[in-house]
């Protein structure tokens, strides 16, 4: 779910600059000097578990894992998946350091969002809650992610519309799968250490 | 993907470039950058290739395999704007159901995405992730930022082998985890556990470091600093922006 160097114009690859400029500095602000080890530590376990490949019959995956990551981290999402994003770029060219801004945008955003619908019925909703709450957020986390994406690729001067739209439309049942991963991650976490949990502000 | 250190480190031969301040590197690349992707014309395309490519020659010799194996990464999502920009863009067809503005689209985006790569490449990427961290930081982003950048870094390295022995002994001790819902819920319980683990540790470490009144970085380590050769750096990669602004003038 990354856009690539090359797609958008410098007029929207600036305002995801400065959304994205103003997104993370709001999340470095949410986050206190003392929590920085464990968000460093929590963003880190995400971005080695986005490089796992899961096998889903014929064919295999990598999750994006955003609603765990606004679940768990709250607004500090936002700069960890800044970082996050940085790493992916630096050390394996996925995505860009130029759309740096916009890839940030459409991901903090969705984990941010994830964290804000269904942060409150995750920490304190029973078993059954916290499990259903968090499949909806990993699932509508992915789509709201992809459909930013589809957003900025139709922007762009080179008529991605169609591109956008099937991107979207193939974001689905990655979103379900996604959606899965959250709710056995937060009910695994809410039997044994539901403090994990509690990170996020 | 995971499991050995090395694949989170960029360890590259010495060049020219690492004569030049990290901050100068970051400007002069996102100038360079910036000005690529705002090109539209074949031309300018052409004279804004003239950068990169010198770039890549440069240090070929040396930093060859590395750049080709990146390029090659790169340019993987180059097949699906090649599908996609011909199939779906309006206009007259071409090759069956390629159209031809589509296809110049395509080749646009394909030119454009490895210069600005190329550029960043060798530019920023090599810098490392501790040259980057530092070079931000220098350039006045929130320190905070910069010892996230440093401390995840850190940890992706510490983490990567406990999550990889992880995952292998969940698969061998299951002989095969299959794929479909059950591989999901193995693969959310070890990155679950994962994060319980990290959790304790990152308490352990975030006092350790309290005590030691750091702030997760190497202050003693010498800083580069802003030399005239970096001055003139930026000033030929601003040069070098307007003459791919003005080449259709020029030519003409």
């Amino acid at each position: 779910m990354h856009i690539s160097e090359g797609i958008l114009a410098p007029q929207i690859l600036a305002a995801g600059v400065v959304i994205a400029g103003a997104e993370v500095a709001w999340g470095l602000k949410k986050t206190d000097h003392d929590k920085i080890v464990q968000v460093a530590m929590a963003s880190s376990v995400f971005f080695l578990a986005s490089l796992i490949n899961i096998r889903l019959g014929p064919s295999s995956t990598h999750l994006s894992l955003i609603g765990p990551i606004g679940l768990i981290l709250g607004w500090s999402a936002f700069p960890a998946i800044f970082v996050a994003l940085l790493l992916q770029a630096v050390l394996f060219q996925f995505g860009g350091i130029l759309v740096l801004g916009v890839n940030t945008v459409s991901m903090a955003t969705a984990a941010v969002a994830a964290h804000l619908i269904f942060g409150r019925p995750v920490r304190s909703g029973s078993l059954k809650i916290a499990a259903s709450s968090a499949f909806a957020a990993g699932f509508l986390a992915v789509l709201l992610g992809a459909s930013l994406v589809g957003m900025f690729l139709s922007l762009s001067d080179y008529g991605m519309l169609t591109a956008a739209k099937t991107l979207v439309a193939a974001h689905i049942p990655l979103g379900l799968i996604e959606g899965a991963a959250a709710a056995f991650m937060i009910t695994f976490l809410k039997r044994t250490h539901p403090d994990v949990l509690g990170m996020a502000r | 993907m995971i499991g050995s250190a090395d694949a989170f480190e960029v360890c590259l031969p010495p060049s020219r470039l690492d004569a030049f301040d990290s901050r100068c590197r970051v400007v002069c690349a996102l100038i360079a950058a910036v000005t690529i992707a705002a090109l539209r014309g074949f031309e300018n395309l052409a004279a804004g290739s003239m950068m990169p490519v010198m770039l890549l020659i440069m240090d070929w010799r040396t930093r060859g395999g590395f750049f080709s194996k990146s390029l090659v990464n790169i340019n993987k999502i180059s097949v699906f704007i090649w599908i996609f920009l011909p199939l779906t863009y309006p206009g007259e067809k071409l090759l069956g159901p390629f159209s031809r503005e589509g296809l110049m689209n395509a080749l646009i985006v394909t030119w454009k995405l490895n210069l600005i790569s190329s550029v960043l490449l060798q530019m920023i990427v090599s810098l490392g992730i501790n040259g980057l961290s530092d070079a931000l930081t220098r350039l006045g982003c929130p320190r905070k930022l910069g010892m996230l950048l440093t401390l995840t870094m850190r940890y992706v390295i510490l983490l990567s082998e406990r999550m990889a022995t992880a995952w292998r002994s969940v698969c061998v001790r299951s002989n095969s985890i299959g794929g479909g819902i059950g591989a999901v819920r193995v693969f959310a319980c070890v990155v679950a556990t994962t994060l319980i683990h990290s959790a304790d540790r990152a308490e352990r470490a975030s006092i350790a470091l309290a005590r030691r009144g750091g702030t997760g970085g190497f202050s003693q380590r010498s800083a580069s600093r802003w030399r005239e050769r970096d001055s003139y750096m930026c000033a030929l990669f601003l040069l070098n922006s307007l003459f791919i602004m003005l080449f259709p003038i020029l030519i003409v």
